[in-house]
């Protein structure tokens, strides 16, 4: 504030200087003009005198002499005057005036005398008029031409001839009254022409001019100085006028950024309040009003304390006072009492205002009512133990599903192990059926051969013979399907070969009955750890798989082909084949359980989940599908089991 | 050569045509100003013990001077010089025989403080004025002001611009009317210009329009140093101001001292000293004759209107 007064202030100052030069300017130039005026006067005055006094050398009214003096006197008079009423500040020109008053003054002294000599000179010349010429002699003559002449001869050395006269007598009144009024005219002439030098020599002509030259060079630079200024003051008002445009633009914006605040503030849902340095409320806006239910006018001129509950401890208060008081912000939850006795929650930040000196001016409360968000935290708060009890219930159902899961899963798996026991013994009769056929056409044979007396000992002990061999084939075959189907629970080392062999020992024969080409490259000669038992089913699984589809798709020089390798550590079977491969809309759910290309060949849809369960959950591995250009290729791949 | 002398005769002729200028018959003033003058002209008090006023050293109806050689002042104290007359003094260029004062105003100061004149100051005159009533209300209506030395030297000025005597003979002459002088009083005028009377006793009161040596082509012999005594320039010795020649019938005795007492006796010493010439005495009866024409109305004073 002070600082706009001291600028204004300066400004004005500055202002006023620069109007100063500039009407002062105007003034000179006036001045100057009648100050001109009046040296022309006195330039005038001067000449007509200098003319005066050449011309009437018949005789002066010393009236108009007189007057002619005052003229000068005068004229100058009003020339100082006006000089020194204009207070013109110029060294030079005040001097040069005094020289010019001195001057002048001289030249009046001057005058004064040349009256009374130029009176004599009038009266002596008057007198040497009446001389008779004729009464004088040769040199009175002379003497009188001469004298008459004066005027007119200015290089007459008049002193020699002041000093000639002494040697003169006079011998008649006239040649007397010739000598005296000579001597008269002749000192007297003198002394005109001595006054005359002092005169010229003041030069007053000269020194007018000069004081009319000074004065215009001085006008001249006070104009200037007056053109300076107004070019200063356009600049300054030009700047004053983008300072002011500047100005009011930011002005306007900060209007219009105050007032979005204030309405900010107005509308806001949160409270605030704006006290000042006691405390005493100045401002509250709208959702004051709706939270506390006091209207502006109710609110203005009290204090915060209105809302006080009595319930909130005295040590809450002092720390707050304080805090604000050192010219820091407070916050915290405040519990209000509104207007009609209702409790409310506020989160309030309260800060002092401060004063462009640094003093506490105010403070303002910026406040939430959270009563309702304090509700909500009551009611999460319960919700969360009521959640937490359902978790609790939760885990204990989880463990009653996965349990049941597991009862499933081992469901399935018996499922499974049920049905893949059911093609066991399908397969088993189909190899049991050639055996079991050639027993019995052995058997007949030998009732045939009993009967027609024809049986010797050598063909009862080949064909019994015969007979045994097929009962060991189908021993053989019992057990090989019984160690194949027993689930062995432990880990034990195998390699992919053997398990193929055991494999092929089952299916080979049926393979081959159908034509179907068998192609083995094994290349994974690595003994690794595993259930082994669990593993040859799923090959046996992909196999049989295999053999179905090609029978099924009636393919033209079908073949199966096994190939093992190992990489990087991994151990890994592939079996392909030339079915044609495996539908891609259907090839992601081959693995679910229950999903099966056979339903109307009474298909379970168990082997492949089985299968996949086996590899993936006990034996760690992983079992994929993909289709070559072909067939499908299933793929297992496994790692060392570390048990 | 007479050619000479001819063209110079004409020219002097012609131009001593414009040299003496008659009085106007009126003259501007102040009324009420002047009223003041007068009372104040003639009030005693404006000396130191009340004896003598402007008055008692010009009698304004006998020529405006005291007829006698020396003026007496207070305590009968004899002055130094011959009282000019106030008459016409206004057409005077300056006041006093040595010119100090330039104005009538001026003048006004210099005999009040002058010992053996009123021998008083400003100061007490003011002090003896100012009970008496009449001058208070006159001062302070003309002057608004308190009674001052200022005051008082303007308003008796302004009464002696009106002591103007004109339509003397000689000046209805020059207003045209030829009858109004004699034939030897015509030539008088023409001996007063063709001899260099005129060449110092011209303008409108014939004088007091010059300062000029007394003794110009032979010594004068006076104790006065004249203007020396206030300019101290050398040059100023034995100068006085040539005397108006107006009412000069009336201002006996002449000349600075008043030490000459008849008219004709200051023409003669006056052509001795001055002019430089003898003349016969026709000649110089005829010039006293010239100038006894210079003689005006008789002063009119001015009067309080009822």
């Amino acid at each position: 504030m002070r600082n706009t007064f001291i600028s204004a202030f300066v400004l004005l100052s500055l202002v006023l200087v620069l109007g100063y030069n500039i009407y002062n300017a105007d003034q000179q130039r006036v001045n100057f003009k009648i100050i001109t005026h009046q040296i022309n006067n006195l330039l005038f005055i001067n000449k007509d005198f200098d003319l005066y006094l050449k011309n009437s050398f018949a005789g002066d009214n010393f009236d108009i002499f007189q007057r002619k003096i005052d003229l000068h006197e005068n004229e100058f008079r009003v020339l100082e005057n006006s000089f020194i009423s204009q207070d013109i500040m110029n060294e030079e020109l005040n001097s040069v005036l005094m020289d010019l008053k001195s001057s002048m003054e001289k030249k009046i002294e001057i005058l004064e005398y040349m009256k009374s000599y130029r009176a004599i000179l009038n009266n002596s010349f008057r007198v040497v008029r009446k001389v008779e010429i004729t009464d004088l002699s040769e040199r009175y003559v002379q003497l009188y031409q001469l004298i008459i002449s004066i005027d007119k001869n200015p290089n007459i050395n008049i002193e020699k001839k002041i000093i000639d006269l002494d040697k003169l007598r006079y011998s008649n009144s006239n040649e007397e009254y010739t000598l005296k009024h000579s001597r008269v005219i002749l000192e007297y002439q003198l002394k005109i022409d001595e006054m005359q030098t002092l005169l010229k020599k003041l030069d007053i002509d000269k020194k007018l001019e000069n004081f009319n030259d000074l004065s215009e060079s001085y006008i001249e630079d006070a104009v200037n100085r007056a053109s300076l200024s107004v070019s200063v003051l356009f600049i300054m008002l030009l700047i004053l006028i983008i300072i002011y445009l500047i100005y009011s633009h930011r002005l306007s914006f900060l209007i219009n950024e105050l007032s979005k605040f204030r309405t900010t503030v107005e509308s806001s849902d949160n409270i605030v309040v704006i006290t000042d340095k006691d405390k005493v409320i100045k401002y509250v806006n709208e959702a004051f009003t709706k939270t506390t239910g006091y209207t502006v006018e109710e609110a203005i001129g009290q204090k915060p304390n209105i809302l006080k509950d009595t319930q909130q401890s005295e040590s809450f208060y002092k720390n707050l006072n304080e805090t604000i008081y050192s010219g820091k912000k407070w916050s915290g939850e405040f519990t209000n009492i509104d207007k009609y006795g209702k409790h409310s929650y506020e989160k309030a930040s309260i800060m002092p205002l401060f004063d462009n000196k640094g003093e506490i001016e105010g403070f303002v409360a910026i406040k939430l009512d959270v009563t309702h968000e304090i509700k909500m935290r009551q009611d999460l708060k319960n919700s969360k133990d009521h959640i937490e009890e359902i978790n609790r219930n939760l885990e204990d159902k989880i463990k009653e599903e996965v349990d049941k899961n597991r009862e499933k899963d081992k469901q399935l798996l018996q499922q499974s192990r049920l049905a893949q026991m059911g093609e066991m013994i399908s397969m088993i009769a189909h190899q049991w059926r050639q055996p079991l056929a050639a027993i019995g056409s052995t058997s007949s044979a030998l009732t045939i051969k009993a009967k027609r007396n024809k049986l010797d000992n050598q063909q009862i002990i080949e064909l019994s013979g015969k007979i045994s061999t097929y009962t060991q084939h189908l021993s053989e075959t019992i057990d090989d399907f019984r160690d194949f189907f027993r689930s062995n629970k432990e880990l034990s080392e195998t390699t992919y070969n053997e398990m193929i062999s055991s494999v092929l020992s089952i299916v080979e024969m049926s393979i081959r009955n159908k034509n179907i080409n068998l192609n083995q490259k094994l290349e994974c000669t690595d003994k690794f750890h595993t259930y082994t038992n669990e593993l040859k089913q799923v090959i046996l699984n992909l196999v049989k798989n295999a053999e179905d589809v090609l029978t099924d798709r009636d393919i033209k020089e079908p073949y199966i082909e096994i190939r093992t390798f190992s990489n990087s550590g991994y151990y890994i079977l592939e079996v392909s084949d030339n079915g044609g491969g495996i539908d891609t809309d259907i090839v992601d759910h081959i693995f679910d359980p229950y999903f099966s290309t056979k339903k109307d060949k009474n298909g379970t849809g168990l082997g492949l989940y089985m299968s996949k369960i086996i590899i993936e959950e006990h034996c760690k591995g992983k079992l994929n599908v993909s289709n070559s250009k072909d067939g499908a290729v299933f793929q297992i791949v496994l790692g060392e089991i570390k048990c | 050569m007479k050619k000479i002398i001819l063209f110079l005769i004409t020219t002097v002729g012609l131009f001593s045509q414009e040299l003496i200028t008659p009085i106007p018959l009126t003259v501007k003033y102040n009324y009420e100003k002047a009223l003041l003058g007068k009372k104040l002209f003639f009030d005693r008090r404006l000396s130191h013990d009340n004896t003598i006023s402007c008055a008692s050293c010009h009698f304004l109806d006998e020529g405006g001077d005291d007829n006698i050689a020396i003026s007496i002042g207070i305590d009968k104290k004899v002055g130094i010089r011959n009282a000019p007359t106030v008459l016409n003094a206004v057409y005077n260029v300056n006041q006093f025989w040595d010119g100090r004062a330039r104005s009538l105003k001026g003048q006004v100061k210099g005999p009040i403080h002058t010992s053996f004149e009123m021998g008083s100051s400003f100061d007490d005159i003011v002090k003896k004025l100012s009970v008496d009533r009449d001058y208070i209300k006159r001062f302070r209506s003309i002057y608004r002001d308190k009674i001052t030395g200022d005051n008082i030297s303007d308003a008796i000025a302004e009464f002696e611009k009106t002591l103007i005597t004109p339509n003397a003979r000689f000046d209805k002459f020059l207003r045209g009317d030829k009858e109004a002088l004699s034939a030897d009083e015509l030539n008088g005028y023409r001996i007063f210009k063709e001899y260099g009377c005129i060449s110092c006793h011209n303008g409108v009161n014939i004088g007091g329009n010059l300062m000029q040596k007394m003794g110009v082509v032979e010594k004068y012999e006076t104790s006065d140093f004249g203007r020396f005594n206030v300019t101290k320039k050398e040059k100023d010795k034995f100068h006085f101001k040539v005397p108006s020649l107006r009412n000069v019938e009336l201002t006996a005795p002449y000349v600075h001292d008043g030490s000459v007492e008849t008219l004709r006796s200051a023409v003669e010493i006056v052509l001795k000293y001055q002019v430089g010439i003898h003349l016969k005495d026709k000649e110089i009866e005829d010039i006293v004759k010239f100038l006894k024409t210079l003689t005006g109305e008789g002063v009119k004073l001015i009067e309080e209107k009822r």
